[in-house]
Parts: C-alpha cells; sequence; structure tokens
C-alpha cells in the first residue's frame, strides 16, 4: 500500500545521520515525536536532500474504531499499522533495519552487535537471544565505543566496520544487568517488540559523551552464547568456519555491491574468530578486553 | 563438510569431477563453496578441501586415499574410507559429477 497523497499539517520532518545511515523521520504524533527525539536528537542534521530512507508516521482516524490508529510508511510503501501509539517507536525502529540493507548495497551488512576498542574493530555475530546488544553495552560501560547493537556495516571495499551507532535495544531480562552496569533503564517506558518481548532503547551517548567509535578495521569475529551462571570461555574457530556461519548472518547476501561471501572471505582474512560462552557480564567484558589487548603484531601492523 | 554424514556410495573405478561453475573462497587450508543455483553455501574442512581439489575428473576416490596419506597421518583404508564418504557426500550436495562411463 502506497502512501496517500494528503494534507498532513501537523507532520514534522526530522532529518538524521546516524553514523553511515541517513533517514528522514515524518511523523504526527507527538508522543513519539517526543520519544524519538530522546534516542536520536543528538543525531539531527539540517540538510535532507540525499536522504535514502524516509519515513512516514501518520495517524489515522476510522469512524467504527475507538481509538486513533497509525500507519507507518517507508520510503511511501505502508509495512506497519500499529494501533497504539507506544508500539510506533518500536516499529519505526523495525522499520529502519528492514530498509537499511535495501538501501545500502556498499555495505555488507551482519547481523551481529559491533564495538571499537581502542581502534580495533569487534564484531558479534548472532540471532536473536544470543546476548549481543548486553555485551555490546557491557563493554561500552567500560570504555569501549559503541558501533551498533544490531549490524556489522562492512564497507565492500574498504572492508572498514563503520558505525551505526541506533538506540541500543534492551530485552527485559537484561536490564537488571544494565542497572548494575550503572546505565539507566527507563522501566515506565518500555515497548513490546514482537518475539523479543519487552525491550527498553538507550541513547548511547546518555552513557557517556564519547561513546560512539569510529570507522575501524576488524580484527575480531566473536560469536556470543549465553548461558545463565556459565564460566565465560572463548574457544578460537578457523576463519571458514566463522565466515560460513556469518554468510548465513548476513542480511544483505544477494543486495551487497559485491558478491558477499568474497567481502567476508577478504575482512576475515584479518581477524581472530572465536567462540564465546558468555556469562557473568563483567566477567565475560574482561575476557573480551583482554583478548583484544592481545591481539596477534600481524593484525595490529595492517591496521 | 566433516563426512559425518550418509553419503552417497561410489564405484571403485568412478573418477569424480568438481563443478566448476561454483565460487570456491580458501581461507587457510579450508575453503568455504557458494553454489548460486542452489544459493548454499558449503565449508570443507582441510580433508574435504584435499579432496575437493584431487577431483579432477581424472583420478579414483583409492587414488585420492594415496595421496591423503602422504599429507595426512592416516592409514590407507582410513584415508579410503574418509574419501569415499567425502566424493559421495560432494555427489549428494550436486558439488561433483561422475562420469557414468567411468564407472566400471
Amino acid at each position: 500500500m502506497t502512501m496517500p497523497n494528503r494534507n498532513l499539517p501537523d507532520r514534522v520532518a526530522t532529518h538524521l545521520r546516524i553514523g553511515v545511515v541517513r533517514a528522514t523521520v515524518r511523523s504526527q504524533p507527538r508522543r513519539f515525536r517526543k520519544e524519538h527525539a530522546a534516542l536520536y536528537a543528538p543525531f539531527r542534521v539540517s540538510e535532507s536532500s540525499d536522504s535514502p530512507i524516509t519515513i512516514d508516521v501518520v495517524r489515522k482516524r476510522i469512524t467504527s474504531w475507538p481509538c486513533p490508529r497509525f500507519e507507518i510508511y517507508i520510503n511511501g510503501r505502508m509495512i506497519f499499522a500499529p494501533t497504539r501509539q507506544e508500539q510506533i517507536l518500536p516499529y519505526v525502529e523495525w522499520a529502519m533495519n528492514w530498509e537499511v540493507p535495501r538501501v545500502m548495497p556498499e555495505y555488507l551488512q551482519l547481523h551481529a552487535s559491533s564495538i571499537e576498542i581502542n581502534g580495533s574493530g569487534v564484531i558479534f555475530p548472532g540471532d536473536s537471544g544470543n546476548g549481543k546488544s548486553t555485551l555490546a553495552l557491557g563493554l561500552l560501560s567500560r570504555g569501549s565505543r559503541y558501533l551498533c547493537d544490531e549490524f556489522a556495516m562492512i564497507h565492500s571495499e574498504s572492508l572498514a566496520l563503520h558505525p551505526y551507532p541506533r538506540a541500543i535495544c534492551l530485552k527485559r531480562p537484561s536490564f537488571a544487568i544494565a542497572e548494575r552496569l550503572g546505565i539507566p533503564v527507563n522501566r515506565s517506558q518500555s515497548y513490546l517488540k514482537g518475539i523479543k518481548g519487552f525491550v527498553s532503547f538507550i541513547n548511547p551517548l546518555s552513557i557517556r559523551a564519547n561513546a560512539i567509535g569510529r570507522t575501524c578495521p576488524i580484527r575480531h569475529v566473536i560469536f556470543p552464547k549465553y548461558t545463565q551462571g556459565a564460566t565465560p570461555n572463548l574457544m578460537p574457530i578457523t576463519r571458514a568456519e566463522a565466515a560460513f556461519e556469518l554468510h548465513r548472518l548476513c542480511f544483505n547476501v544477494f543486495g551487497c555491491d559485491k558478491p558477499s561471501l568474497d567481502v567476508l572471505t577478504r575482512m576475515i582474512r584479518g581477524a581472530q574468530c572465536h567462540r564465546l560462552v558468555s556469562g557473568d557480564i563483567d566477567a565475560t567484558c574482561q575476557l573480551v578486553e583482554n583478548l583484544v589487548a592481545t591481539q596477534p603484531a600481524q593484525l595490529a601492523r595492517t591496521a | 563438510m566433516t563426512a559425518t554424514r550418509t553419503a552417497i556410495p561410489i564405484s571403485e573405478s568412478a573418477k569424480p569431477l568438481r563443478r566448476t561453475n561454483v565460487t570456491v573462497e580458501e581461507l587457510d587450508d579450508e575453503a568455504l563453496i557458494y553454489d548460486s543455483v542452489t544459493a548454499d553455501t558449503h565449508r570443507l574442512n582441510r580433508t574435504a578441501y584435499f579432496v575437493w581439489r584431487a577431483c579432477d575428473g581424472r583420478t579414483t576416490p583409492r587414488q585420492i586415499a594415496e595421496s591423503l596419506t602422504k599429507s595426512f597421518e592416516v592409514s590407507l583404508d582410513e584415508a579410503t574410507a574418509h574419501a569415499e564418504r567425502i566424493v559421495g557426500e560432494f555427489i549428494e550436495r550436486g558439488l561433483v559429477f561422475v562420469d557414468p562411463l567411468s564407472e566400471g
């Protein structure tokens, strides 16, 4: 369904540059605008002409329906129709996740959280529920820099890892861990997000001013698997094993402007690959930091 | 690919030939193969990649096994069983062909 061509006088446009991702969000509902601004105000920019992503949030009144209903359009196509205001923000985030792989073919995009530690890129690939976001948050709270909690954005030519510092999406079971790390979670403002259950969003810049990482080479590929009560442990795996799994976790296998397997194998030749059993967040972060600190000289030289 | 699955049995005189219209990316001593026809990706460990390279349409599994014994510390019997299983799995996955005329 395409967007209706009608006058929407109270729709406010916000232009954003979130790392390498540019987007324009045009919205009517005031509550959504306020919530979205709390997360993305630092990423606002004035220019808009070259945004590849435009999201429209439209309020729609249906006479036979007692509540306002909303429609979310992305680049003119309606993809979600939430019934309540509090559902809009998670759906807009979701809409972004759908569109970014489609409109940014110059990046190979993996389902992974990504951070920068002293100029080295570290990615934590995995399906939902493996603790990617919580691990990124833990490392961020200890001084690492945040790149993204859901995407590893790898430039297909340079192979560099780029930031897309979207709001960190934290599931309810991780709220207490974040609070223990000293990161405030607004529990009263949590959202129901599909199979993830209740989530809360955290602006990485609310943790500290220099929280966002820079573009960097990928030096470590670490597949996390959270196991409650487990002793954290890192196990080396071959690059072929890692690349094979990364190929499965690629959002744009056919949408990248270069063959995805070629990009992956070129990237992974400069990285060490491990599986991580993660447990206690502090001990797990310490283990990862020690690994990055002791990276082989030949990897550091090619940085 | 670790040769643990049940694979298609092949005759001793078969000379398997690997497909050339797949993308092969070597990583250390292992490899990834991307088959654009099926959109499947296959991971080959050291042994499987060794066997893959030996599938040139002129070599029997027994001869591949003899080569394996020179590169890996395995007996000829073990190597033969490995080579036959791996070639059988390659055939099952459509990665190598066996010319019916090459089979005795």
